[in-house]
């Protein structure tokens, strides 16, 4: 296992000369050789495999010790087939994918084998897996933050209260107009089952219980944040999730791109500036780490083992070099 | 006495039996409509109906899908590049595999519209497939559909929209090649950044030598891909040209080679590259990595880019020449 592992230091508001100075990290490209296309989803076993869903390429890549080991997929709709798997969650030897292009999600085991499939009539990237078997999905057009479905597609639960306009961008008005679009999230489910709602259009962060109950949720702040803000709501014709090309360059109106869990459950979110904020599992202290250099990518997708991220870019994948000293500053839950 | 206490008890059974049924029925109500799936399941046949051509031949669906792959469109014709793609593919697999049917409703005038070669258009004379394949409400706005229905005429693959022409090339691919691993498809000339720059055969302007590309030092590569190089005889490539050649002329000028495809019928486009002959190179042969060549082969043009490389050899970067331009006259 050849694996650069990444120190984390933590420090809690204790040390008032680092607070403020953010860490810094730098990254590599990982297989040169292989060009993957648009990736907006990865995740980890523990066993230390990567499942990365190639969008573009119709296929699940798995690598395992950086080397691609599988490939599960291949353009199709027959079980086991792929048609633009955009995003993907793992849980206990399992993997929901989420694909695009067949308006379908599609419970497979990490050896590849197709188990169950059922029909969604929304294409939204994100997916995470609970337990007892739940997969859970974010439709906002249904009036709730969060759906829970079987694996067979049969609808349990929906909960969480959507967002408004005023509430995330206060001044502004309570428009209808971008609730839909605002209440597009990541999630990520940790090990008790409790949900990671993470913003895409609003730098905020949210907590659920398994239960529905909101635990906590923090709004991200950084001198960056507010650029991205005030770029987010300059884009001509408001907020929407798309990619375009301004000099070969990806520019994004969306403000976090990626985001994963830790291993020992903290959250990691990656801002469209290449930027990270770290937050612990309890939404008590968080930290920002920017990207060394001036080179920025934009990263659709990163997981974590053992103190390395893993990111996907548009186009090839990534992960991080050398030592993350974190500085994470405490702040109170703002409502 | 009884009677009304009957009553009551009737009436608190039967709203508590409806307050049951609407808390039970409530996820039902938010179920997703009708997937597309679910009206032509993947590996049944494909619904039989009645077919014209324009000519006034009548065939069945069973008949026509029968014995060959078919990729049908149904409501439209397909786009897959102005039409240039299915000769393509048909060329490559045989007529006798693979077959492009597009199916329109019965009262279609297309006669003065665009009916692109190597397509067999027929007409839903009796509505059959109209009222059948319901466009699901979710992705109505499209109102368009395709099939890729195999020789027993069972479908294979359906979707409510058109295919990216890329998308068709790898569907069919692994169908007709036989290339179910989808690492073995034919890689896509868009992501080339991070990619090692093969070792490329160069022809020179008087076509006389091949030549190789520097090692050791960084350079920028323009690239115009296609067989037809379509905005060559445009005033913009001539422009392009221009605002090179200004640029090669001052002392920042990076090194830069130009590279046209050797599909790009050179002796037609010669003169306009003339005023920076000294950079202009033709490949000697394909490389799959710089140009799509089924876009190649379908004579299809794209727009020139640039590729910055490193003196390792590495792709940095691809850019629209377009672009490139733009940037290098603001940082001058």
């Amino acid at each position: 296992m050849k694996f650069i592992i990444m120190v984390i230091t933590v420090l809690v508001g204790s040390a008032p000369s680092l607070v403020g100075q953010p860490a810094e990290y730098d990254v590599e490209v990982l297989l040169p050789q292989l060009s993957v296309r648009w990736s907006h989803g990865m995740a980890h076993g523990p066993d230390g495999k990567l499942f990365v869903a190639d969008r573009d390429n119709h296929r699940v890549l798995v690598l395992e010790d950086d080397q691609v080991v599988e490939v599960f997929g291949g353009i199709g709709q027959k079980p086991g087939e792929l048609y633009r798997p955009s995003s993907l969650a793992h849980r206990d030897g399992r993997l929901a994918v989420v694909e695009q292009g067949n308006f379908r999600v599609q419970i497979i085991s990490t050896e590849g084998i197709p188990q169950s499939a059922f029909p969604v009539t929304f294409v939204n990237e994100y997916v995470a897996l609970g337990p007892d078997d739940r997969v859970l999905l974010n439709h906002p057009e249904s009036g709730y933050l969060f759906s829970s479905y079987s694996p067979k597609g049969e609808l349990r639960t929906q909960y969480g209260k959507l967002i408004t306009e005023k509430e995330a961008y206060p001044g502004r008005a309570n428009g209808s107009q971008n609730q839909t679009s605002l209440n597009r999230v990541q999630l990520q489910a940790d090990r008790e089952g409790n949900i990671f709602a993470v913003f895409q259009f609003i730098p905020l962060v949210q907590k659920w219980s398994p239960a529905g109950v909101k635990l906590w949720q923090r709004r991200l702040e950084s001198a960056n944040i507010e650029s991205l803000v005030k770029g987010l709501w300059e884009e001509p014709g408001g907020i929407h999730y798309s990619t375009k090309s301004v000099a070969g360059e990806e520019k994004m109106p969306v403000i976090i791109t990626a985001s994963c869990l830790t291993a020992r459950g903290d959250l990691i979110v990656v801002l469209a500036d290449q930027a990270l904020f770290w937050i612990s599992g309890d939404g008590v202290t968080a930290g920002p780490v920017l990207p060394r250099g001036t080179a920025r990518i934009v990263f659709h997708a990163v997981s974590e083992f053992e103190g390395t991220l893993y990111f996907a870019s548009a186009s090839r994948l990534y992960r991080s070099v050398g030592t993350i000293e974190l500085a994470m500053s405490s702040a109170t839950n703002n409502p | 006495m009884k009677i009304v206490k009957g009553l009551v008890l009737i009436v608190g059974t039967a709203s508590f039996a409806i307050g049951l049924f609407m808390i039970f029925i409530k996820p039902q109500l938010q179920a997703p409509p009708k997937h597309w799936f679910e009206i032509v399941p993947i590996g049944d046949p494909f619904p039989s109906a009645t077919l014209a051509s324009p000519s006034g031949q009548r065939t069945s669906t069973e008949d026509l899908l029968f014995g060959k792959w078919t990729v049908l469109s149904f409501l439209g014709s397909p786009s897959y590049a102005e039409g240039s793609y299915p000769p393509v593919i048909q060329e490559r697999f045989g007529h006798d595999r693979i077959q492009f049917v597009s199916i329109l409703p019965g009262d279609t005038d297309f006669s003065d519209g665009f009916m692109p070669s190597g397509l067999d258009f027929w007409y839903d004379v009796e509505g059959t497939l109209e009222r059948t394949l319901e466009i699901p409400s979710h992705v109505r706005e499209h109102a368009y559909w395709t099939f890729l229905v195999d020789p027993s005429g069972r479908v294979d693959f359906s979707m409510v929209n058109r295919l990216k022409p890329e998308e068709l090339r790898m569907l069919v691919e692994s169908r007709l090649a036989d290339k179910r691993d989808p690492l073995e498809t034919v890689p896509p000339a868009e992501n080339v950044a991070g990619t090692q720059l093969p070792d490329l055969r160069l022809l020179d302007w008087e076509e006389s030598s091949t030549v190789g590309l520097p090692k050791g030092e960084d350079f920028s590569l323009v690239y115009f891909p296609g067989s037809s190089c379509a905005d060559c005889a445009a005033n913009k490539v001539q422009i392009q040209i221009s605002r090179m050649s200004n640029m090669l002329s001052g002392t920042s000028s990076p090194t830069l080679y130009v590279v046209l495809s050797r599909h790009i019928p050179f002796q037609e486009v010669k003169t306009l590259f003339e005023p920076i002959k000294g950079r202009v190179y033709r490949t000697a042969e394909d490389y799959p990595l710089l140009e799509d060549p089924y876009l190649t082969l379908a004579g299809i043009g794209s727009q020139p880019y640039v590729l910055t490389v490193s003196a390792r050899g590495l792709v940095e970067r691809k850019i629209a020449l377009e672009d490139w331009l733009q940037i290098h006259a603001i940082s001058n």
